[in-house]
Order: structure tokens, then sequence, then C-alpha cells
């Protein structure tokens, strides 16, 4: 509790008006450029009203409102939502992932295992009311979204395990002039990366309404190149 | 520091030998911080209620003069306060009373450390 009093607060952590943002797909880079934010939050969720002894959720949970509406997804394909949570039980263990089963801090090669002392964040690392770990940081767009598991390993039941989002909503605008977006990438202009999803084996797809938009077909020195692709070998340095 | 949100109660009616567990077992990778412990003589008369963990290891024991009478340790469970009691992994609070029930309630945390 010391030490994650010391952490920077996640408040300093929101993007503003005219930041850029850019978020890293299997497929590539999407840069982009922050129009209008609104904050709000999610408190509580509750994920189990008793979370028996060893027991884990009967199954990933996706943080509903309503059948197949999404807390943390977008409502609306010009959203980019941005959230941290906390967790009420000091020892409850989350899991989180981009469904479907593209996991968030896995360590080993194998799939990690809900239960497990391998990828999750628990109340003491980041509790209900804060200060929430930067781990607990997503960037979510339309139709990659996220969902939750939770895992007691005590040997007494857990009433009523919460999370508390705190949530800050984007408007934004794509950046596809090359130069621009290569001067963002290679850090020339201030701005935020994130990598959706996790690095192994690959990150999360970008869905097919965001490759539309932003994987265009561009100019390089005389040859046509796709925007997305050709992000990748920008931050390999070979562009 | 007790931490409000993790802190579990368990309560038992403690009886003479062979006794009674207090809780569950510790879990694995785990301490039991136990930060209050109540009880009530339910016993006419003196009865002695003796703690043990697994081993058997002496843990306290609490002497009731009469029926009717209670111990609350703390007197003032506060957020600075300490821990009275300390289990390691796989540990079992056992309770035996001397002479006749005792109603037992404790507030505890496991934590990994």
């Amino acid at each position: 509790m010391d030490v994650a009093l010391l952490k920077q607060s996640h408040e300093d952590l929101w993007l503003h008006e005219g930041h850029l943002l850019c978020l890293q797909f299997y497929q590539g880079w999407v840069c982009v450029r922050i129009l209008g934010l609104e904050a709000s939050n999610l408190k509580p969720h509750v994920l189990s009203a008793s979370l028996a002894a060893g027991a884990t959720l009967a199954a990933w949970d996706e943080v509903l409102a309503a059948p197949n509406v999404r807390f943390t997804e977008p409502p609306q394909n010009h959203f980019i939502h941005h959230f941290f949570w906390g967790v009420n039980k000091p020892g409850v263990r989350i899991y989180v992932q981009y469904p479907p089963r593209q996991d968030r801090h896995s360590l080993v090669g194998t799939p990690r295992v809900v239960g497990g002392d391998v990828g999750y964040v628990d109340g003491n690392m980041s509790p209900f009311n804060g200060p929430f770990s930067a781990k607990t940081e997503f960037f979510t767009v339309k139709e990659l979204y996220a969902s939750f598991q939770a895992s007691n390993p005590l040997a007494d039941a857990m009433p009523v395990v919460a999370l508390n989002f705190d949530v800050m909503r984007y408007t934004y605008q794509i950046l596809t002039d090359p130069e621009e977006v290569k001067a963002t990438l290679l850090g020339k202009r201030q701005r935020r990366l994130y990598t959706m999803a996790g690095i192994d084996p690959h990150p999360a797809a970008a869905p097919q309404w965001l490759t539309t938009l932003a994987d265009r077909e561009i100019e390089i020195n005389g040859n046509q190149r796709k925007l997305m692709e050709w992000t990748q070998k920008v931050m390999e340095g070979r562009a | 520091m007790p931490e409000r949100a993790g802190l579990t109660p368990a309560v038992a009616t403690v009886a003479v030998a062979p006794g009674t567990n207090i809780g569950t077992a510790v879990p694995a990778n785990h301490r039991r911080y136990i930060y209050s412990i109540k009880t009530f003589n339910a016993f006419a008369g003196a009865n002695d209620l003796v703690l043990t963990r697994t081993g058997p290891i002496d843990v306290d024991t609490l002497s009731h003069l009469a029926g009717g009478d209670m111990v609350m340790i703390p007197d003032d469970l506060r957020e600075d306060s300490l821990p009275i009691y300390i289990l390691d992994p796989a540990d079992q609070l056992l309770g035996v009373a001397s002479a006749g029930n005792c109603f037992v309630r404790i507030l505890f945390v496991d934590v990994q450390d």
C-alpha cells in the first residue's frame, strides 16, 4: 500500500485535446489526435456477489450494461475509451483479456491460467479507490473491448467482489500523412504509445472498420505502401 | 494496519477437548493476521480458552472467571492496530475450552507476504 501511494496518479495519464495517441495493432500502428474528451466512471461493477473459496467466475465478465452493450467498448467508431480500474478485495486476483482470448500480462510461452500466480492484478496492487496501478490502463475501440475474470485464492468466500472504473472517452482524428505519422511514432512530437492486448504472440488485430480508415495506400519514395504496415518499419528504424 | 476491505470474520462455538477449529486453514503462500478476538463464556463458571495453531503450538490462553464473562482484544480496533496473532501457511487456529462452551469471533486478513 505504501509503495502504491508513491506511484504516479492515473489522472496524470489522461490525454487532452490536441494530444497524440498511437495504438499498436497486429497490422501496425494507428496514430490519432485527440479532439475532445469527457470523463465518466463505473462504480461499482460487481463481478460476484460471493466468490467462493478457491473459485473463479463461471465466465469472463464483459462489463455489460445490457446484452451486447459493454461499458468498456465505445458505442460508436468515433470514440476511444481509456480507463483504469481498481478492485475492492485486497486478495482477489483479476485477469484481463481482449476477447477472444487475447491475454494481457502473460509471462511464459503457454497461455496464463486463470487462478494461477502469473498475470493478474489484485486489490493490493490496484485498490478500489486508488491509486490505480498503471497495469490496469486500457484503451479500447469499437469491437475491441476488455473482459475480466476473478479468482479467489483464499480459504474463505469473498462477498461482493467489485471493480471501480475511471473512464475517459475521447473523440479523435486519424493521422494519415506519412511524415506526420513518422514524426509522431519516432517521438519527435509528444505522444503516447499503447499496445493493444498483449505482445505475445502479437497485438490484437485492428477491427475491419478501423483498418478501412487507417490502413490507407500511401506513396513513399514513389512506391505504393500500406500505411499501417509501413508504421511497423518506421518503428523498426527501417523506413 | 488491517485492510478493512480484506477483513474476514470467523465465528465458532468452542467446546472442551478436543476443541473446535476457529476459521479455515490458512491458504498456501499466505499468512493470517488476526486483528481482533471476542469471546463469551457460555459456561456457568470459570472457563479458560486455550488457543493453539497447527503443531499444536500454543498461541494464547484467555481466562473467564465466571459465566457470561467476555474478553475482547483489542478494546478498540483502530486503523493502525497491529495484529494480535499471526498464523503461517496451512495453520489452523484451534480453540479448546477447559470447562464448557465459549462463543468466539475473530477478524482476520490473509495476506501474501
